[in-house]
């Protein structure tokens, strides 16, 4: 026994061992990772993510954080100068904290690694697939087995498919036949997440059949009364039209798609209906046309701004515009389907400020709200919560009008009318309409020129229609956008779909001339010139203190000067139509010399009043107001040609708002704005431009040459630029919610430097930018040819004859510029003497220095070809090498050159051989020479097919390295020596 | 017995193992010690004879310090960055560090510097780059690599950005420079993104220095131990140009400092869906669900412009009127400039404290809103 007993407490020594063991290696394995250094070289548990939403390297700007150096990861300090981090511009979320600890990191305070967490997030399933969505098969069978017993047992665990029956029910009633709304409608079944609802009751032939709707639209298939019925419209939700027996449980068995499988759910439905209710009561039925309708959401961020509903064949299709961006598509339906494949894809409305969504709703919709789920551009949808659009019982007025009598044609003449136009961004801010004989055709003016053409009919009928029955625009004096189009009723909406510029769409657009706004212009059109006049303003606050109207060709447009400088905006138009307007369309304010605030507004009429809104600089708002020009208070003050603004003069003109402030630091000079173009106005056929941070882009949308003047209007894609100095005046322009618009003089086919003053960043700042508008047709001269690299700004004049070489040309233009072009590798540009090179050229040539100080040879071959110009000049700028031994400093390879040497000699061009052309083939090194700046020129002479064509590359390093004369002489003399 | 034996050794062993503290080997040198950091956790510093010394960052790699005049030693792993001393003509791209550097005095060390003059909040620098001892070297994308070679650029100190643009990092390194990248944003605790001083004190020998700060900061701090917490809810955010909220993780350090300074971070469990990044950007809708009933909102004016006054948050959105914050006029900004006033972590502790005790006059990097 002494032994076992030994064995047995061995046993158990080694048992309290193996325990000790573990617990001591656990202990020191824990406490140590609850030391406060972790030991780093346990590998990289700290992993860096790039963000991929911090892509704009300036983004890290947004990473700082409030607490004192506490930045994230690292962010770049803003910082208030030309690199400035300009608000207008998307901060994405900075980088941060991304890490992933792993084993053996602690926290200090024991967190909770985040990876567990992590990992749960990643899974695919976007929606909370949860357990009570729907109905689990099992509880389906539980349902089916207490509600009938002839059902059959149907329970497979994976969801069954059409298993149950129902009996056929007693659908005959006494009621009159007709259309009823039920006097009461319960339902019970299903798991509670789908409603069921019934709009009417419909009794033909003695029997009754209810029109119900499911709120999903999952539901596919409904059994009732023994038979199967489908469902009939997509939209808000299934509907079907089923029998039912009045007054009593009807049980039904809907089938639905969510959950990925079909399953059978069952209803009781009770209709009750007594016919105490008059048949027929609801309007079911609506005429065709178009109608208001009061659509609202239950989602604060889902801001439906306008709805309305055209009925035509009995459906019902509903629009509503949202005033948000942050939400393109909405699933109509319940938020835990998981197959929305049938969203209603939201169109962005003109402005960019909103959505609006077309779908059907079916008339069982009415009086009800419907599911739906919000989605973002970025495919994501908003599923926190359940939202309802909520549909109103009825639709509203019918729009365009009632049938009214006839009204009796207008006698024929000319008269102004208001025309109401179906979208706030087709305004027709005047209207001339010509009655003769009873037929009608109008002169309209709309309020900005983002339409481009009309067409008398529907947009889908426009995109087929003959070109020739397009209706073009013809810029009037202010450069609106008039438009001659036929007027086939008044009071009435006529369909005239809009061609968007910058879409290039067509939209539809109703305009309807209003008969009861129709006035005979009193007096004849003003004679061109200009006239002081009184103007009446609605506001007091919003007082017209000087007004100078022009007229010209019929059009007024006055320059107003207000009392005072609270408003720095005005939009023609309501200040409910300014907040969505494009900030193009805004008129922006000049000081005068006394400081006072100056608008260029157009004047459609005189002696009614128009509506001006106005923004209000200090509430940051837009404020109705309306101003009326006094015919009886005229007083012609200017001759007619050259009038005062907006149209330009020739000269520096006094006119109040054509003089932007003199620009007193002298920073921008005058530009010779003058153009042989007819006036009008011209999308530029290029634009590009230097400076600025490369954070802020600025674009050209069009050139307005009027009075033989030419302007540009340049945006800037962040609002917060004030003013911009240019041809040495300071210009104010307008802002809106991410830009900012100028119009400013500028010299055609030539760079501008103009300087823009940014308030980004609290502190004002000026950027200088160089900008290169280039119209074709102004250039004078000209003769491009087919194969010459068109450089904008240069007129090409030649291309030298080779005799031998195919690998590359070179092509002359005035002024001395020379571009080579070399087969596969790239054009080159070397400009002529005094040249100024247009602002951007870069993007699309390689710009080789003039003269070249410090050139890299890659290899022996290339040094000997320009020795053997014999010009030592030339020669003893090539002062870096790819190969050692000789006069050249060897800076490294071209495979690995030595970057720091490069740099250190200031090299300023890299002479590389032919493997270079090749895309592939050494570009990091090409990537590396371009971080550095150092411009590669690829010579592929070897590639030639005979001596003499490798010789004719001599020709390339004459104009290179400025050494023409020498290089012809060289030449001349080799190739003769060649041929002999 | 020989059983018992057995397991005796295995465990003797395996403490053994367990219980050596061993720094990082290096091949020539003898280790020394390793600096006892207090809250920092993103680096160690080993040190060994001769005045060498080991930074390693976790997720970034190590380099070796050594001392002037010193050889590197041989056999010396190829991912171990060499930074030799002195380190004197440093190119700056992480500008959190540049306070830390004026802290330590070592502001003469720093030749380039990523921002401008005019964007320099740090005094010291800005006078630097005033007088010209201080460049512009261009910002962390794009350097002007011609001057950092013209001015013997010996070191770059970048932020993690730079990892957006690796190419830049090898041009760099491809000239010779070599590249140290600081994570010291990515601490969760306030002062361990201060302990970072240590590790520059290392760079520029300063340790006696950087001691005497990190001090000085703890004596702050620890005034507010054992301050009974007022469970009153801070919200600490702004308001990114799509209109969303963007808010901090709530394992994220500023909501650390609002409990050390008194207070309750108005998200309590709060973490990113995609990874646990330290920032995130909410619906308004959320935002608005979480903070309406918050007892103070601190909006983050580094990213965003400062608010001039309530109205300004008010024109960002209709809904803060709603906010218990605005409606009791407990709306607080940020100033512009902490993101770069490294030094003074434990200041800005204290003023989410007065904010909390009612003692908003004796605020510094905070105001409050009318």
């Amino acid at each position: 026994m002494k032994k076992n007993r030994r064995i047995l407490a061995m046993l158990v020594l080694i048992a309290m061992l193996a325990a000790a063991l573990g617990a001591g290696a656990e202990a020191t394995l824990t406490g140590r990772a609850h030391r406060p250094t972790p030991s780093p070289s346990t590998g990289s548990s700290w992993v860096n993510t790039p963000d991929p939403d911090a892509q704009d390297s300036q983004s890290p700007e947004a990473g700082a954080t409030g607490a004192p150096g506490l930045e994230t990861a690292g962010a770049e300090t803003p910082v208030p100068d030309d690199s400035a981090f300009e608000p207008g511009e998307e901060t994405p979320v900075p980088e941060g904290e991304i890490f992933l600890p792993g084993e053996g990191t602690s926290m200090p305070d024991g967190t909770e690694s985040p990876a567990p967490e992590e990992s749960g997030e990643a899974s695919p399933e976007p929606v909370e697939a949860t357990p009570d969505a729907e109905t689990t098969p099992e509880a389906e069978t539980t349902l089916e087995v207490e509600a009938t017993p002839e059902a059959e047992a149907t329970s497979d665990a994976a969801g069954d498919a059409q298993g149950g029956v129902t009996s056929p029910v007693d659908d005959s009633t006494t009621l009159p036949d007709g259309s009823y709304a039920p006097e009461e409608f319960h339902f019970s079944g299903g798991t509670g997440k789908t409603k069921i609802s019934c709009a009417r009751v419909v009794v033909s032939g003695g029997r009754a059949r209810a029109a119900i709707a499911f709120s999903s639209v999952n539901y596919t298939l409904v059994k009732a009364s023994g038979q199967r019925f489908e469902a009939q419209a997509e939209g808000g939700g299934s509907s079907f039209t089923i029998p039912v027996a009045l007054n009593q449980d009807n049980r039904i068995l809907a089938t639905t798609t969510a959950m990925g499988a079909s399953h059978e759910i069952e209803y009781i439905i009770h209709i009750t209906l007594t016919g105490t209710g008059d048949p027929g009561d609801e309007p079911d039925e609506y005429e065709d046309g178009d109608y208001g309708i009061d659509i609202e959401s239950d989602y604060k961020m889902f801001r439906i701004a306008s709805s309305s509903a055209k009925v035509s064949q009995g459906k019902v299709v509903v629009t509503i515009c949202t005033d948000s961006v942050s939400y393109d598509r909405i699933y109509i339906g319940a938020k835990e389907d998981l197959d929305r494949s049938g969203f209603v894809q939201g169109a962005l409305n003109d402005a960019g400020t909103g959505y609006s969504f077309t779908f059907e709703l079916p008339k069982s919709c009415m009086g009800r709200s419907i599911d739906f789920v919000p989605g973002k551009p970025d495919g994501t949808w908003y599923e926190k919560k359940q939202y309802h659009l909520i549909i109103p019982e009825a639709l509203g007025d019918k729009l365009g009008g009632a049938d009214e009598p006839e009204v009796p044609d207008l006698e024929d003449g000319e008269y102004g009318v208001e025309v109401e136009s179906s979208a706030s961004m087709f305004k027709v801010v005047k209207a001339v309409l010509t009655a003769k004989g009873g037929s009608y055709t109008a002169v309209i003016t709309l309020s900005g020129t983002g339409y481009d053409k009309l067409y008398m009919g529907t947009a889908a009928e426009a995109e087929t229609a003959d070109a020739g029955t397009y209706i073009g625009c013809t810029a009037d004096a202010e450069g609106k956008y008039a438009f001659a189009i036929p007027v086939p009723a008044l009071d009435a909406p006529v369909d005239v779909a809009a061609h968007s510029v910058k879409n290039d769409k067509w939209y539809d657009r109703q305009l309807t001339f209003k008969s009861d706004t129709l006035r005979k212009p009193e007096a004849p059109d003003l004679e061109d010139g200009e006239y002081g006049v009184e103007v009446e303003s609605s506001a007091s606050m919003f007082k017209v203190v000087k007004a100078v109207l022009t007229a010209k060709g019929g059009s007024y447009t006055a320059v107003i000067t207000l009392s005072g400088t609270g408003y720095d905006k005005l939009y023609m138009g309501t200040a409910a139509e300014a907040e969505t307007a494009d900030a193009g369309t805004y008129i922006g304010c000049t000081a005068d010399a006394e400081g006072k605030y100056t608008f260029a507004i157009p004047v459609p009429a005189l002696d009614a009043p128009v509506d001006v809104a106005a923004h209000s600089v200090k509430n940051d708002k837009w404020y109705d107001r309306q101003l009326t020009f006094k015919s009886d208070t005229l007083q012609q003050v200017g001759g007619a040609e050259e009038t005062a603004a907006p149209s330009p003069s020739p000269s520096p003109s006094p006119a109040p708002a054509e003089t932007p402030e003199a620009d007193l630091n002298g920073s921008t000079s005058r530009v010779d704005s003058s153009t042989a173009l007819a006036d009008g106005v011209y999308a530029p056929d290029r634009f590009s431009y230097s400076g600025g941070t490369g954070k802020v882009t600025l674009s050209c949308p069009r050139v307005t040459v009027s009075g033989g003047r030419a302007k540009a209007t340049i945006v800037f894609s962040s609002p917060s630029f004030s003013y911009v100095k240019a041809n040495g005046q300071k210009i104010y322009g307008s802002h809106g919610g991410s830009s900012s618009s100028f119009e400013i003089p500028v010299k055609l086919n030539a760079n501008n430097r103009i300087i823009g003053m940014t308030t980004a960043m609290s502190q004002d700042h000026e950027v200088e930018y160089t900008i290169y508008v280039y119209l074709a047709a102004a250039e004078e001269g000209g003769g491009a040819s087919a194969d010459a690299p068109a450089v904008p700004g240069l007129t090409y004049l030649s291309k030298d004859e080779f005799d031998a070489a195919e690998f590359f040309a070179i092509y002359r233009y005035a002024g001395g510029s020379t571009v080579i072009e070399v087969e596969g590798a790239g054009r080159y540009l070397i400009a002529g003497e005094g040249t100024e090179l247009p602002a951007g050229i870069e993007e699309e040539l390689t710009v080789l220095p003039r003269p070249v100080e410090a050139a890299y040879a890659a290899d022996e071959a290339i040094y000997d070809r320009i020795a053997c110009i014999g010009d030592p000049d030339a020669l003893s700028a090539v002062k870096l090498a790819g190969f050692e031994g000789g006069a050249p400093g060897f800076a490294g390879s071209c495979e690995a050159p030595d970057y720091a040497a490069l740099l250190k000699a200031g090299c300023d061009l890299a002479v590389m051989p032919r493997e270079f052309a090749e895309a592939e083939a050494h570009s990091d090194v090409v990537e590396r020479l371009g971080l550095l700046g150092i411009p590669v020129f690829v010579d592929r002479s070897l590639d030639e097919a005979s001596d003499a064509a490798r010789l004719e590359w001599i020709k390339a390093y004459g104009v290179i390295f400025d050494c023409e004369e020498e290089a012809r002489a060289a030449y001349a003399a080799m190739a003769a020596a060649q041929a002999a | 017995m020989k059983r018992i034996a057995c397991a005796l050794l295995a465990l003797a062993l395996l403490c053994g193992f367990a219980l050596a503290e061993r720094g990082s080997e290096l091949p020539g040198l003898t280790w020394e010690s390793r600096m006892e950091l207090r809250y920092a956790t993103g680096f160690s510093v080993d040190y060994y004879e001769g005045g060498y010394a080991l930074i390693d960052v976790a997720g970034e790699g190590r380099c070796l310090v050594v001392p002037e005049g010193m050889d590197a030693p041989e056999g010396l792993d190829a991912d171990v960055a060499v930074l030799r001393q002195p380190l004197n003509r440093i190119y700056l791209a992480a500008t959190s560090a540049m306070a830390l550097f004026d802290a330590l005095g070592a502001l003469d060390d720093i030749r380039l510097s990523s921002v401008q003059q005019s964007g320099w909040y740090v005094d010291n620098a800005a006078a630097a780059m005033e007088a010209g001892d201080m460049l512009y070297g261009g910002k962390y994308s794009e350097p002007d690599y011609e001057l950092m070679v013209n001015e013997g650029c010996d070191l770059a100190i970048e932020s993690t950005m730079i990892h957006h643009s690796p190419k830049v990092q090898e041009m760099i390194e491809l000239l010779g420079i070599p590249v140290f990248v600081e994570r010291a944003s990515y601490e969760e605790n306030p002062l361990g993104r201060t302990e970072w001083i240590r590790l520059y004190a290392v760079l520029t020998d300063r340790e006696a220095e950087a001691e005497r700060f990190m001090e000085a900061q703890e004596a702050a701090v620890a005034e507010l131990e054992g301050f009974e917490n007022t469970e009153k809810t801070v919200a600490f955010f702004y308001i990114s140009s799509d209109g969303s909220a963007v808010v901090r993780a709530s394992s994220d350090y500023v909501p650390r400092m609002i409990e050390m300074a008194g207070g309750r971070y108005v998200f309590d469990d709060l973490v990113s869906e995609e990874s646990a990044r330290s920032t995130l950007s909410i619906s308004l809708e959320e935002f608005y669900a979480a903070a309406v009933d918050a007892d103070y909102l601190v909006y983050n004016a580094t990213i965003d412009d400062p608010l001039a006054d309530v109205n300004g948050l008010l024109a960002k959105s209709p809904l803060f009127a709603d906010f218990k914050a605005v409606k009791e006029g407990n709306v607080f900004c940020t100033g512009k400039y902490l993101y770069q006033a490294t030094d003074i972590v434990a200041d800005t502790i204290l003023d989410f404290h007065r904010m909390l005790t009612g003692r908003e006059e004796e605020m510094n990097f905070l105001y409050e809103l009318h």
